[in-house]
């Protein structure tokens, strides 16, 4: 039998998006190296759709391109050392709309529904893992 | 590396500029735990089962299945932020 107390509300919050155009070039990042599995992205896709009624997954914009504006602006990301890397033109050309979610830079990648399917083609659109340029536990650079 | 133990999954994507993660009991290690009850103030490990080791936060809400906790980086982590 469920634990009450751990009982899931079925309301869904108001989406409110950012009016902000997509960017020329937007470079969006999924930290870690297993964070596109799919158990990985059974998990946050179930958090988003229970959140907003919309299938998806969280992805951050680096801001021109600049990895050290992006962990001043997210400190969590100073903590990862590995990344995977997308450009969001390519994401909304295959079909996976980005909407410019919560605050900056937070985007999210709509999903057409939750299924090891659709997880393997978004899968295909991101690149790495790459090392993290702003990782905190990088050593100093060569002089 | 080996897998460290943890209290809560969490998405670091979704993360705030306040170090602010929801997480949901069900998605975590702990889910058939009935002794796990977090409440605000509590102490907790929240980790994603990546090569980073889990990390140290703060409860500060909790709605049935759901905790909103903040996370505590440490100075290294936290020196370009």
């Amino acid at each position: 039998m469920s634990d009450p107390a751990r009982s899931l509300i079925a309301v869904f919050e108001s989406i409110h998006l950012r009016d902000e155009p997509i960017p020329h070039l937007l470079v969006v990042v999924r930290l870690g190296s297993n964070t596109l599995l799919d158990q990985h992205l059974a998990k946050s896709t179930a958090e988003c759709h229970a959140r907003w009624g919309i299938w998806g997954f969280s992805v951050l914009e680096v801001p021109g391109d600049d990895y050290e504006a992006l962990a001043r602006l997210r400190p969590v990301f100073a903590a990862r050392r590995k990344l995977l890397v997308a450009h969001g033109a390519e994401l909304i050309a295959a079909g996976f709309p980005l909407l410019p979610t919560l605050d900056a830079p937070h985007w999210t990648v709509v999903l057409a529904e939750s299924t090891p399917e659709v997880f393997a083609e978004v899968r295909r659109h991101f690149e790495g893992p790459i090392d993290n340029p702003a990782w905190a536990g990088k050593p100093p650079p060569v002089r | 590396m080996a897998e460290q133990p943890y209290d809560l999954w969490f998405d670091p994507n979704a993360v705030g500029g306040d170090l602010v993660a929801r997480c949901w009991i069900s998605h975590g290690p702990r889910a058939d735990d009935d002794r796990f009850d977090p409440r605000p103030g509590d102490r907790v490990t929240v980790g994603d089962e990546d090569e980073e080791p889990p990390l140290p936060a703060r409860v500060i809400k909790r709605e049935g299945d759901r905790v909103w906790v903040q996370i505590q980086l440490d100075a290294d982590n936290a020196a370009v932020a």
